[in-house]
């Protein structure tokens, strides 16, 4: 009797338990979904229709068939696609009346000689409906329409060079860290000379505590003193050296464990210390790699303060920069702003689902022995 | 061992080397008897003056081969902290949009990079009559992009306002008798974007502080120490602000609400009024509010004096110049100067009057064209009818400023007294 | 020193020469550059190297006389608390479920949980920061809930409020990480111990707290020093989830009261030196906390032992 209560007790807590754990995780998914569910089809919303009605789905710049574009005469802020040194053809400008009139930002040059006789001969000030054109052309406006958002991030933001950038910061200082944070370690767990380890280990380890935000003032002031400011190097020297804590951290923790018969062997065998840490050490540290290669990696891709600090041209930013600048004070296209931010996150998010278990696996190889 | 040693020498090598030829490359790459001139450029990408100024720089660049304009374009934020870390780098650009007062020019000064470009400027273009002087010897260290800059302007659409009763509002009074009407309607009276403290400033405080106290001129001299900020004048204007959330004619919400925000609110007919400078003209895109609008000086406040009735607070552009490093090279000084000339041409003013980035231009025997859009035209009307006060923060700089700008921020959420901030200001400012 | 020895010390210093050589430069180097800024007046901005002097502790104590220091210390002493005693247990919690079996579907959710980490901060914060501004998203669902239309979430509006929206995208960002730690450490867990205590008669409760915890102690201890690192540096969230003006200077924390201080301040002359000063605090501070939390960690340890 007593113990039938207890199991009945048990199995109800059990599932009050259950069902508060689905409730939190769901909830949680929810919170991390939902938001980015939201930023991404609202990155297709004309700018309009953000304000009227935040939740509602795009609608505007796909439903462009019947859209209305005025005539307007060439003006200096109407900047052609095409070169007119070289195309001389005569050209009908028209703008778009619904989607950012009057800005010059939904502009199309369309060649007259293309066009049937009447909308050929409009005037400045005349209007058409896109469905009147021939079918290429109103594709080809229906099309970028729809797309009028990522384009204008896209390139007036310069985000595809800033996306280059942030790939080469990201990937030559990994590279570096893995390389010369492995060589470091290698020395220090695997070599003679410990005092002089301990001193160099005590060293590297206290850099931890120091981040790039805490030094930014005098690295700036040094950097700019070597004309290493708004270099892809000197950018890079300070991401590869910013990584070494962890990395050296994490790499002689996991070397130390190693068998030191190994290595012994090796040098028995008559390899030298070079070859021993690159065919032995190298190959067996490879979880311990994937782990620093992705924990450096993802905090250089996202890394904010040095590039907004050090980087001053376009050459040289990298995109978390190329984005903030779409949210500056009195940047007033809100689409453009939603459309750079999935093209931030839309990488990331593809790497991500794509190797989830493998980039999980990394970050926790080895970045915690309890 | 040997080969590996030299592996890896070459690996490094290619990893220091191939960043620093792509560093170095863009400089090199364009020939060598390139003059190149550094520029900071105010803009970004998504407005009018960063795409105006791409432009320029582009077309600039093609018009003369033998220049090379390195340029780098920020905006708000960005640009005054980068102006910051160029100077204190000594990395100086040699050509730059910089201002002459205590906001815009205060970096400059205190690096000693302001330039005098009076005897470089040609008189035959540019109107020296509409250039203010800007250094204690007539010195003049940029070429401003308009005159006056009023920065106190109230939006009002105009059909909005009229399809709900009522007509242009005269006095405070006005406003506030559309309060219940636009409650009904689900709009707002006046949108401001309360979330960016210099709105408040700039924007607001700038005019009523000249019209409680009734002298233009009261901010420079507080900063004299002829007035105090505890002096009921300035507390009566602070007081304004609570005046006018209470009565429901700035949302209380206001102080969340962004530039951009706000400027869609009242392109998307959200709101009766919009408090804005001059500039937010060019970016109110919807025609049917475009086209209608009318641009004023605020009506008629509680309590103000005769003196300052229908006043606007206005500043002086801010605009292009050369540094005083820049100039040291002649060729250098002389390309800038082209690149100045160019970008204040009469075609490139005319479009910025256009755009509606400016008031009106500095240029001798401008011809003003006449078919210029709604926004531009009521700009003109309010600068040749309205006085000018002082804009605050053209004086008031650093912590008394951001202590107002807060302190204003506070008042219109109900989290202080005007008195308080008052203190707070003339305590900071006296320090 | 033997032929030998010199050899090997070569090749020491071959290996770690080039790493070291970029950390002493790139790392070290600043720290005592900024240190030795921090007691002078230098402006590089004011007439170049030669006219600074030194001001001994005066930037320290403007510092600390500055009611600004003492707010942002506070918000940033609220950032160190949501991630220790926020992030940290969530996650322990979090990973213990997931561990236990308790819901199905456990990779996914997992995924989903650890996904803000692969998102730049940025922009993180700069999806909060419209989820929560007036007429927003939040606003709108706050309306349609209470049905009243003129409701606002209005909590980033006042400086009282403005760290729970803040500490809420923290906690959501940065849980995922401490969840994937826990839940690695609980599968590497000899799960022995836990047998032997279902057979000695332990309730669900007892053996989450007397055995798992304990068992986990070095990693809940390793947790708290990043958690803490971690949120004595942070800036980007912040500095992108607030607007410049009122709204940043409620939310500021330290780093973001050192960046205002060195790059825009220009009204003081003394900046460069005065946000050094406040770097320096900021190591200090995270020094001093982590040293506090392996103290703690070793006593409680000893307790248990003992």
């Amino acid at each position: 009797m007593k113990s039938t209560e207890i199991v009945t007790q048990k199995k109800i807590s059990g599932i009050i338990g259950k069902i508060l754990s689905y409730f939190v995780f769901i909830t949680w998914t929810l919170i991390t979904i939902l938001p980015l569910f939201w930023m991404t089809y609202s990155s297709l919303k004309s700018n309009e229709e953000l304000t009227r009605n935040i939740y509602a789905f795009p609608h505007d710049l796909f439903d462009n068939y019947n859209d209305e574009y005025i005539v307007i005469p060439p003006q200096l802020n109407v900047i052609p696609d095409y070169d007119p040194d070289v195309d001389k053809r005569e050209r009908l400008i028209i703008e778009s009346t619904s989607i950012a009139p009057t800005r010059r930002l939904m502009v199309y040059f369309l060649v007259k000689e293309d066009l049937p006789v009447r909308i050929a001969n409009l005037k400045v000030g005349e209007t058409l409906v896109i469905s009147e054109l021939p079918s290429k052309m109103r594709l080809k406006i229906s099309w970028s329409t729809m797309w009028f958002n990522y384009t204008s991030a896209f390139v007036r933001g310069g985000l595809g060079l800033k996306f280059i950038n942030s790939i080469i910061y990201s990937s030559v200082s990994t590279f570096a860290i893995v390389i010369l944070g492995l060589m470091m370690s290698f020395a220090l767990s695997k070599m003679q000379f410990k005092k002089i380890s301990k001193v160099i280990m005590a060293l590297i380890g206290l850099g931890y505590l120091i981040s790039i935000n805490s030094v930014i003032i005098p690295l700036f002031l040094m950097l700019s003193s070597v004309h290493l400011t708004d270099t892809h190097l000197g950018i890079i020297l300070v991401y590869t050296a910013f990584g070494f804590p962890l990395a050296v951290m994490l790499a002689t923790q996991f070397m130390k464990g190693l068998p030191n018969s190994l290595v012994e062997s090796a040098y028995i065998d008559g390899a030298s210390v070079f070859k021993t840490f690159l065919s032995i050490i190298l190959p067996m540290s490879t979880p311990v790699i994937i782990t620093i290669s992705i924990m450096s990696a993802l905090g250089i891709w996202n890394e904010f303060l040095l590039v907004l600090v050090l980087a001053s041209s376009e050459f040289t930013k990298s995109l978390p920069v190329g984005v903030f600048s779409f949210s500056s004070l009195t940047s007033t296209q809100l689409g453009w702003q939603l459309a750079a931010l999935v093209i931030a996150t839309a990488p990331a998010m593809l790497v991500y689902f794509l190797f989830n278990k493998r980039l999980t696996m990394g970050v926790v190889g080895g970045a915690i022995k309890g | 061992m040997k080969n590996f040693t030299k592996t890896l020498l070459v690996l490094l090598l290619v990893l220091i080397i191939v960043p620093s030829i792509m560093a170095g490359g863009k400089s090199e790459s364009k020939g060598e008897e390139k003059i190149v001139v550094t520029a900071m450029g105010y803009g970004d990408n998504s407005n009018q003056e960063g795409l105006a100024w791409k432009r320029i720089v582009d077309s600039f660049e093609k018009e003369n081969p033998n220049i090379d304009i390195q340029d780098e374009l920020l905006y708000d934020e960005a640009y005054h902290q980068k102006v910051v870390a160029r100077l204190a780098s000594g990395d100086v650009p040699d050509l730059a949009y910089m201002g002459a007062d205590a906001r815009w020019g205060a970096p400059w000064m205190e690096a000693d990079q302001q330039y005098n470009l009076k005897s470089l400027i040609d008189t035959d273009h540019y109107d020296l009559a509409l250039i203010p002087e800007m250094g204690p010897n007539g010195e003049i260290y940029e070429i401003p992009l308009g005159t006056s800059n009023i920065t106190t302007v109230l939006f009002m659409n105009k059909n909005l306002v009229e399809s709900l009763g009522f007509s242009q509002p005269k006095t405070y009074e006005d406003l506030v008798a559309m309060v219940p009407a636009a409650k009904a309607a689900g709009i707002d009276v006046v949108s401001i974007d309360g979330a960016d403290g210099w709105a408040w400033g700039s924007c607001l405080m700038s005019s009523f502080i000249a019209r409680t106290s009734g002298d233009l001129m009261w901010v420079s001299k507080a900063l004299a120490g002829e007035n105090k900020f505890t002096d009921k004048a300035f507390v009566d204007a602070l007081g304004l602000i609570s005046t006018m959330v209470s009565d429901g004619v700035i949302s209380k919400k206001s102080v969340l609400v962004d530039y951009g925000t706000n400027v869609s609110n009242f392109n998307n007919e959200k709101a009766l009024f919009m408090v804005q400078g001059q500039w937010a003209a060019g970016g109110v895109e919807n025609p049917a509010v475009a086209d209608s609008m009318v641009l004023m000086a605020w009506p008629k406040m509680p309590g103000e004096k005769a003196s300052a009735a229908g006043s606007v607070a206005a500043a002086w552009s801010v605009g292009y110049g050369l540094t005083k490093s820049g100039a040291e090279d002649p060729a250098v000084r002389d390309a800038g100067i082209k690149f100045i000339n160019y970008f204040y041409s009469q075609a490139e003013v005319t479009q910025r009057l256009r755009d509606g980035a400016i008031v009106a231009p500095v240029l001798k025997n401008f011809v003003v064209p006449d078919d210029l859009p709604n926004g531009v035209k009521q700009k003109v009307v309010l600068a040749q009818t309205a006085s000018s006060s002082e804009v605050i923060d053209a004086f008031l700089t650093g912590a008394p400023n951001d202590a107002l700008n807060a302190g204003m921020q506070k008042i219109a959420s109900g989290q202080a007294t005007a008195a308080e901030v008052a203190a707070e200001v003339e305590a900071l400012a006296r320090k | 020193m033997n032929k030998r020895d010199r050899r090997q010390l070569l090749i020491f210093f071959a290996m770690v020469g080039p790493g070291l050589l970029i950390y002493l430069f790139i790392v070290a180097y600043p720290v005592i550059y900024s240190v030795w800024l921090s007691f002078t007046d230098f402006n590089p901005n004011r007439g170049g190297g030669s006219s600074w002097s030194f001001v001994g502790f005066l930037q320290y104590k403007t510092m600390l006389e500055d009611p600004n220091f003492w707010h942002a210390f506070n918000n940033n002493m609220f950032v160190v608390f949501v991630s220790v005693f926020g992030q940290i247990p969530i996650g322990f919690i979090l990973a213990y479920i997931l561990y236990r079996r308790m819901v199905k579907a456990q990779h996914f959710f997992q995924a989903m949980i650890f996904l803000p980490q692969f998102l730049s901060t940025i922009v993180i914060g700069i999806m909060w920061k419209r989820a929560f501004s007036a007429d927003g998203p939040v606003s709108r669902i706050i309306q349609l809930v209470t049905g009243d239309p003129t409701a606002q979430f209005d909590l980033m509006l006042y400086a009282d409020t403005v760290m729970i929206p803040i500490g809420f995208a923290l906690i959501w960002m940065y849980t995922g990480f401490f969840m994937i730690i826990f839940l690695a450490n609980l599968q590497k867990m000899n799960t022995n111990m836990i047998e032997a205590a279902k057979i000695d008669g332990a309730t669900e409760p007892q053996i989450f707290f007397r055995v798992i915890v304990p068992l986990l102690s070095g990693t809940i201890l390793v947790s708290t020093v990043l958690a803490i690192a971690g949120s004595l540096r942070g800036f980007d969230l912040i500095f992108a989830m607030t607007t410049q003006g009122l709204q940043r200077n409620n939310a500021m924390v330290l780093p973001i009261f050192m960046y205002q201080t060195a790059f825009q301040d220009y009204s003081n002359q003394m900046r460069f030196a005065f946000g050094s000063a406040i770097s320096n605090a900021i190591v200090f501070i995270s020094i001093l906390l982590i040293m506090l939390s392996n103290f703690i960690g070793k006593k409680l340890n000893a307790g248990e032992e003992g």
